[in-house]
């Protein structure tokens, strides 16, 4: 166990180091100005040296990428931000939870209904709820979330005035450090965004689920189940839907890995105050340290997902083992 | 054998609704300039007014922006970026992640590894985000989003086609072919390529999806095409003035396009994957 | 007084190519305390007789007509909370799948205590209480109510189902097939086993298989099948002595060691017929060495031998002829031609 997940952590940092080159020479080589990626332009002649000078911009490429290693790797140092003048961590820190909280909070409300669902649908099969729950599914999957989005807004937030329309705490409402996530005010804001999240995301979990169920049903110990005389939903929660997990929970990883990627536009469309509205935001503002440093965080937050996800499959078939 | 399956996909009455709505999108699309009765870009005056956020009417069936254009004309304008994006991308994307595959799975060994492993990473790369940030590099258009998609979506491909490769080479008459002196290259395309086509299309079929969502996504964040119409621009300017709160029949429209669009090759790919695999077919 | 009685019980099942009506018109009971051997070839409907009892028949499947009587009372009609009322408190089973039967996911023991905690209104601790005890009933350490199912044998498992068709003490047992899945050695120490606890629980029990030489060692009365029918009904002593239908008499032919003065073991040639579009006549007709044309047409009747021996043959009084017959093998094999 321990040494699988070693494995499994050593694997995961091979690919994010590659990751990290990739992005290095991704932003070095394809822009005309190849120093725009770390100095910004509207700065003074004498700054804009001196900026150079520190990120080795002056020097031959496979040096400039060693510092950018060392920079990164050793002080956790992504540069300045052009807009916001500070240093491109302490502008994206705040963010990153806010990311994990919309997304875990999504893939968790996609999952725990899609298999919900699933299950019900292969249980009752054949019966118009399991068609209106196939038409849903398919329909919010080939929506994109953000007119989903938009539409939410459109519905929710103007027509009925049920939910706040943007970002993630009322004006004037302050709280400091973490508390401010626990309150009514910050959940009011992210049911909406999880919500259109979670949707879009429904269709997999559930359809897998459904066809898993639809197998575990002619299985004997269903029908022993039955024998014992157990009540029928503790036959389809309990010992149906429980062996139906894995292959539904499986895709999760790479789910969570599309959603986290995703929420860009989630986060845009809501002023959710993210890592993926950071990406946005930085990109048209030619802001190259924080776009850079936003598109490796969320790479990193993928790759957490990953291997928690692997994880999880072992604790739920005890006839798994690593 | 082949005009069989070919049968089971119209028998199919969803797969059927798919082909039809497809077809309607690509006749719009051949169409659009006939079909559309106002230039997407004009701003419509009436007595020199500029017609603003009309709501949906006779004259313009979507009603029009806030900046005076027909919406019925953008959306219907708009279909032939979504098509060319999606199946562009589709043939691309087919084309290196079955090459890849091809070669990974049929000759296995350090070539295999290399491959997979780098389709791993490429699969901890956050699809969005990518594409947001190389065509914010390369500068917006739509055949940088087309690369953008295609490096990074060929990855299914090549990891379907792989594990198909590897089961197809196990049949005898792979080693028969070999036996016979067949060169690599004629046993890749003549005896296992074949195979493995029918299930590239149910994947082409996804990926032309999946790359209208990406375009119309991209698009939506304000990177997109500055030249084109698209559904996602559409929805970027609706966004962007407030639409959301003033004008449904602005936000409505494209993004019930890009819905049954997408609906409509899901269906053609569920169709196809039934008429391949009768285990589907037969075991709901 | 008869524990279960069944009575006309016919159960059908809708498949693509029509009706298939797997038992038909079938009427026996188990006594209190007594174990009623069930045999036929696969496919004669055991299994789905025993469905029918606890009303487990997959969604295709539904009885078509008669009662099933349990303490008197027809169960036929019940709804789901009765039918939990009489299911594994009164009936249990050890199922023929028995190697798949348990959860994969949850360890024995929790399965076993499942159905004391939710059945049985047992408390936690006398529900464990009662599955140590239940696992030294069956001979296994309970040490092993710890492990999952597939950490344990198919014997162990097996015994491990012993133990929860037990657990909460019913008036009548299943078992349908319980060692098919299991290599000789096994089958004998399980087949032991139960028939042990049989008879020193004196347990009532319905037990099924194909295989008439198990009957002999755990049942005291036997119900051969044939096609969804009953061939042949009686003690186990009787039948084995005496048997009246040619189709029991070739089953017990193919005993290796009942009758010794053959030439050598012959089975029965052919298969059982299609249940779909049943023949008329007597359905063992096409296999029979002493079919006559009344066989081919008319269905026979159960006739009554002596007062606890009924068998479905138009010929019980030729039975003695047909039994000296049987034991040559030319008798069988003249029918390949
Ligand atoms: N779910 C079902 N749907 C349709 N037909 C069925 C179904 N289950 C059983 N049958 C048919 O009903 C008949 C009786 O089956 P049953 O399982 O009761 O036989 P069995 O005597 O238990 O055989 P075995 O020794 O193989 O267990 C068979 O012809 C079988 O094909
Ligand atoms: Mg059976």
């Amino acid at each position: 166990m321990l040494i699988f997940l070693g494995k499994r952590l050593i694997q995961a940092l091979i690919a994010l180091f590659i990751l990290i080159t990739i992005v290095f020479f991704m932003f070095r080589l394809l822009p005309a100005d190849p120093t725009a990626a770390m100095v910004d332009a509207s700065l003074s002649p004498e700054t804009q040296m001196q900026i150079k000078a520190s990120f080795g911009l002056d020097q031959p490429l496979y040096k400039q990428y060693f510092i950018y290693l060392k920079n990164i790797i050793l002080h956790g140092d992504f540069g300045m931000s052009f807009f916001y003048r500070e240093s491109v961590i302490s502008v994206l820190a705040s963010r990153i939870l806010n990311t994990i909280i919309l997304g875990t909070t999504a893939i968790i409300f996609a999952y725990s209904l899609g298999l919900i669902l699933g299950a019900l649908m292969a249980w009752y099969r054949g019966s118009l709820f399991e068609m209106s729950s196939i038409i849903v599914g398919l329909f919010f999957k080939a929506a994109p979330q953000f007119w989903t989005g938009m539409i939410f807004l459109m519905i929710f937030s103007y027509g009925l005035g049920w939910f706040p329309y943007s970002g993630i705490r009322e004006a004037g409402y302050e709280a400091s450090g973490i508390m401010k996530y626990f309150s009514m005010d910050f959940l009011h804001h992210l049911i909406l965004p999880a919500t259109v999240t979670g949707l879009y995301y429904l269709a997999q979990p559930m359809l897998l689920m459904r066809n898993a169920m639809l197998e575990i049903t002619n299985e004997p110990f269903i029908e022993l189940a039955f024998a014992k005389g157990l009540p029928e939903r503790r036959i389809i929660f309990y010992h149906a839907a429980r062996n139906a997990l894995l292959p539904a929970t499986t895709t999760l990883a790479t789910k969570m890995g599309q959603l986290i990627g995703g929420i860009v536009l989630i986060e845009y469309v809501f002023s959710w105050p993210g890592l993926g509205r950071e990406i946005v935001m930085a990109a048209s503002r030619y802001d190259y340290p924080l776009a850079q440093a936003s598109f490796l965080l969320i790479a990193f937050v993928v790759m957490f997902y990953n291997v928690l996800a692997d994880l999880l499959y072992g604790f739920l078939d005890p006839r798994i083992v690593y | 054998m082949k005009s069989k399956k070919i049968n089971l996909l119209f028998n199919d009455p969803l797969a059927v609704a798919g082909i039809i709505i497809l077809t309607i999108f690509i006749i719009i699309a051949i169409f659009a300039p006939q079909i559309a009765p106002y230039d997407p870009n004009e701003i419509i005056r009436v007595d020199g007014k500029i017609q603003r956020l009309q709501r949906p009417s006779g004259e313009f069936i979507f009603g029009t922006t806030y900046m005076g254009r027909d919406i019925f004309s953008q959306v219907v304008i708009g279909s032939r970026i979504a098509l060319r994006v999606g199946l562009l991308a589709a043939i691309f994307v087919a084309i290196i992640g079955t090459a890849v595959g091809l070669v990974s799975g049929y000759y296995g060994g350090w070539i295999d590894t290399i491959a997979m492993r780098f389709v791993d990473i490429l699969y901890g790369i956050p699809f969005i985000p990518f594409v947001i940030i190389l065509v914010s590099l390369l500068k917006p258009s739509i055949w940088n989003i087309i690369l953008a998609v295609s490096i990074l979506t060929w990855r299914t491909v090549a990891r379907i086609v792989r594990s198909q490769v590897l089961s197809i080479i196990q049949r005898p008459y792979i080693k028969a072919a070999r036996v016979a002196g067949a060169s690599d290259f004629r046993i890749m395309v003549f005896h296992i390529l074949p195979n493995i086509l029918p299930l590239i299309f149910v994947e082409m079929s996804f990926i032309v999806g999946w790359a209208i969502i990406s375009e119309a996504s991209v698009s939506f964040v304000g990177f997109g095409d500055p030249r084109v119409v698209s559904w996602g621009k559409i929805l970027h300017t609706a966004f962007n003035n407030g639409a959301v709160r003033v004008a449904p029949w602005w936000v409505a429209p494209p993004g019930f396009a890009i819905v049954l669009l997408v609906i409509s090759v899901f269906l053609i790919s569920r169709g196809i994957e039934q008429a391949i695999n009768p285990r589907l077919r037969d075991g709901r | 007084m008869a524990l279960l009685k069944v009575e006309n019980l016919s159960t059908e099942y809708d498949t693509l190519e029509g009706t298939l009506k797997a038992v038909d018109d079938v009427s026996f009971e188990v006594k209190k305390g007594e174990a009623l051997g069930v045999v036929g070839e696969s496919g004669c409907g055991k299994s789905t007789v025993m469905k029918s009892i606890l009303q487990l028949l997959p969604r295709n499947g539904r009885i078509s007509s008669g009662k099933i009587l349990y303490k008197n009372k027809d169960i036929t009609g019940y709804n789901n909370k009765q039918l939990r009322e009489i299911r594994w408190k009164e009936i249990s089973m050890i199922s023929q799948g028995a190697m798949n039967s348990f959860n994969p996911v949850y360890n024995i023991g929790k399965q076993l205590i499942e159905v004391m905690i939710v059945q049985g209104n047992y408390s936690e601790k006398e529900a464990r209480d009662r599955a140590i005890e239940l696992f030294e009933i069956v001979g296994l350490d309970k040490k092993r109510l710890n492990d999952y199912p597939h950490q344990m044998s198919g014997g162990m498992r097996q015994r491990s189902m012993i133990a929860m068709s037990l657990a909460l003490d019913p008036g009548l047992i299943i078992a349908d097939e319980p060692t098919t899945a299991l290599d000789v050695v096994m089958q004998d120490r399980i087949l032991g086993k139960i028939s042990e606890l049989q008879k020193k629980m004196e347990l009532s029990m319905l037990f099924v298989t194909h295989d008439i030489s198990i009957i002999a060692e755990v049942c005291q009365r036997l119900m051969v099948m044939y096609s969804g029918k009953i061939a042949e009904i009686s003690t186990t002593h009787n039948i084995f002595k005496k048997p009246y239908h040619p189709y029991t008499m070739g089953l017990i032919n193919a005993i290796p060691t009942v009758v010794e003065d053959i030439d050598h073991l012959v089975s029965i040639p052919g298969y059982p017929p299609n249940l779909i579009n049943v023949l008329k006549g007597c359905r063992f007709a096409p296999r029979c060495p002493f079919a006559t044309s009344k066989c081919r047409v008319e269905s026979p009747e159960m006739k009554l031998v002596n007062e606890n021996h009924r068998a479905a043959c138009h010929y019980i009084e030729k039975a003695d002829e047909f039994r000296e017959k049987s034991h040559r093998t030319e008798t069988w094999e003249g029918l390949l031609v």
